[in-house]
C-alpha cells in the first residue's frame, strides 16, 4: 500500500513538473517576444517627394532601438507598397535605410506614412508634399 | 526494505517528502516568474529611457552662414542630453534632394559650428533648405524656409521710440474741440485757417523713464512737382492733453513731459514756437497736399549721470491735408 502511494506520488510529481515545464517554456517565449519588441524602435526620419518623369517618394527609416528591426510593410495613405530593392529589409541598430516607391503624389497634400516591422512595431508620420 | 518494514510513522515521512517536493516546485516557479518579470521590467525601462532621451533631445540651428562654398551652420544643444548628429538632408530650389552622413557630437548646453561634407559644394546662386538628423531619430531644420547662399545686409538697429498704427494712434482736433471729438490725422479735411492740435501715441522702448524737452517738434514737408521738399508746418510740443481755448494752447511745462519706461503716451503738438502758446493754423488758402511728417524728439534719459540730450526722429508718417473755405 505504501509502495503504491510512493509510486503514485512520484508519478504526480513528474506530471506536475512536466506541466510546469510546459508553462515555463510558453511563458519564456512570450517574455522573449515582448522583450524583443520593447527593444526594437524605428522612426521615419525624413521623406522626400521626388519629381521627375515619374513621381516617387523616398522614406528614410532609422533604427533607434537596441535590436535589429526587420521592416516588412510600408504604407502610404493607407495603402501598402513594396519599395525598390531588398524587401523585407533588416535594419541594424543606429542605421537608416532609404525606401523608394513609385507614387503619384500631389503638391500640398499630406500623406500618412507608416513603416511596420515584423515584431509589430510601427514608425509613422504625416508628411506634406 | 527494512525501513519500509517498520511501518510506524512511515506515512508521515512520505507525505512530508512530497510536501517538501511540492513546496520546492512552487518556490521554483515563483522565483522563475520573478526573475522573468524583473528582466522584462529592465528591458521596458531601457526602452522608456531611450524614449525619454529622444524626447529630451533638443537642438536648434541658430545661424546659417551664406556666401560660403561649404554648408556652414551653428547648432545649439539646449536639451538635457548629448546629441549625435548623423544625417544631413538638403533640398535645392530646383527640387534636387541630397543626403549626406555627418558625425558631430554636441554635448548638452553646447554650441557647435558644423561644416558640411566636402562633397557638398555650394554655388553663390544656390537656394536651398536643409535638415539635420540625430542618431535618436530627431530631425532639426533652420528657422528660415529657404536659404539664399549670398551675403545680404541683415543688420538691425534698436530705436528709442516707436509708433503704433491703430485708429487712435495719431489724432487731431481743431480749436474749440475736446479730445473726445478727436479724429484720425492721417487724412485731414478741415477748413482754411483752422487752429489744430495733433497728438501722436509714442512708445518709449528704453528701460528707463524719458523726459521729453521743449525742442520736440513735428515737421510736415510737402514735395512739389519737381520733387523738392517744402516746409508746410512746424509745430512744437505742448502740454499733455492740450486743447485750444481762447486762441491759445497750454505750453509745455518747464519739467517737460515724461514717458515712462516701456509705456506709451500721447505727445501733443501745436505751438508755433518752442514753449509757445500760439497754436498752428492750417493754410488760409484751399489746398490738397500730401505731407511727410517727421516727429522729432529731444529727450533725456532718467538717471543718466551725464544728462545727455539725445535727439531722434520717431518715424515718418504720410499725411494728406485738404483745406476748404469756411462756409
Amino acid at each position: 500500500m505504501i509502495n503504491t502511494a510512493i509510486v503514485m506520488g512520484a508519478v504526480m510529481i513528474a506530471w506536475a513538473m512536466g506541466l510546469i515545464g510546459a508553462y515555463q517554456g510558453g511563458t519564456q517565449v512570450q517574455y522573449t517576444l515582448i522583450g524583443e519588441r520593447a527593444q526594437e524602435a524605428v522612426v521615419i526620419e525624413h521623406v522626400w517627394f521626388m519629381t521627375g518623369p515619374s513621381k516617387s517618394i523616398i522614406v528614410f527609416v532609422r533604427n533607434v532601438g537596441a535590436r535589429e528591426a526587420e521592416l516588412v510593410s510600408l504604407y502610404v495613405g493607407g495603402s501598402s507598397y513594396t519599395p525598390n530593392g531588398t524587401w523585407p529589409y533588416t535594419l541594424t541598430t543606429s542605421n537608416k535605410v532609404a525606401l523608394q516607391i513609385a507614387y503619384n503624389w500631389a503638391y500640398g497634400t499630406s500623406y500618412l506614412i507608416v513603416a511596420a516591422t515584423k515584431r509589430g512595431n510601427q514608425a509613422r508620420g504625416e508628411w506634406t508634399a | 526494505m527494512t525501513f519500509l518494514g517498520k511501518r510506524k510513522g512511515v506515512s508521515g515521512i512520505i507525505s512530508g517528502v512530497f510536501l517538501v517536493a511540492v513546496a520546492v516546485m512552487i518556490f521554483n516557479v515563483l522565483a522563475w516568474q520573478f526573475f522573468q518579470a524583473d528582466m522584462h521590467n529592465r528591458v521596458v525601462l531601457e526602452a522608456q529611457q531611450r524614449d525619454w532621451e529622444r524626447f529630451n533631445e533638443r537642438l536648434a540651428i541658430i545661424s546659417v552662414e551664406v556666401g560660403t562654398v561649404y554648408l556652414n551652420f551653428t547648432v545649439k544643444n539646449y536639451g538635457s542630453v548629448a546629441a549625435h548628429v548623423v544625417d544631413l538632408f538638403i533640398r535645392f530650389s530646383n527640387a534636387t534632394h541630397q543626403s549626406y552622413s555627418l558625425d558631430v557630437w554636441i554635448p548638452s548646453g553646447n554650441t557647435t559650428r558644423v561644416i558640411g561634407p566636402s562633397k557638398l559644394k555650394l554655388q553663390l546662386t544656390d537656394v536651398y533648405d536643409f535638415q539635420i538628423g540625430t542618431e535618436r531619430g530627431n530631425l532639426i531644420a533652420p528657422s528660415e524656409a529657404m536659404i539664399i547662399n549670398q551675403s545680404q545686409p541683415g543688420g538691425n538697429q534698436n530705436v528709442p521710440f516707436t509708433l503704433s498704427f491703430v485708429k487712435d494712434s495719431f489724432q487731431y482736433i481743431i480749436g474749440g474741440e475736446t479730445w473726445a471729438k478727436a479724429k484720425p490725422a492721417w487724412y485731414i479735411n478741415a477748413s482754411c485757417s483752422d487752429s489744430v492740435v495733433f497728438r501722436v501715441n509714442i512708445t518709449n522702448t528704453y528701460k528707463s523713464n524719458v523726459q521729453l524737452l521743449s525742442g520736440c517738434h513735428m515737421l510736415l514737408v510737402t514735395p512739389d512737382q519737381m520733387g523738392n521738399l517744402n516746409a508746410g508746418y512746424k509745430m512744437f510740443i505742448v502740454a499733455e492733453g492740450a486743447t485750444i481755448t481762447g486762441g491759445t494752447v497750454p505750453a509745455l511745462p518747464a519739467g517737460g513731459q515724461w514717458l515712462p519706461a516701456g509705456k506709451s503716451r500721447y505727445v501733443y503738438y501745436s505751438a508755433t514756437s518752442e514753449s509757445g502758446t500760439d497754436p498752428t493754423k492750417l493754410s488760409s488758402n484751399p489746398m490738397d497736399l500730401n505731407y511727410l511728417n517727421f516727429v522729432g524728439l529731444f529727450y533725456k534719459v532718467a538717471n543718466d549721470p551725464n544728462g545727455t540730450v539725445f535727439g531722434a526722429t520717431v518715424a515718418i508718417i504720410a499725411m494728406q491735408i485738404k483745406t476748404v473755405k469756411k462756409l
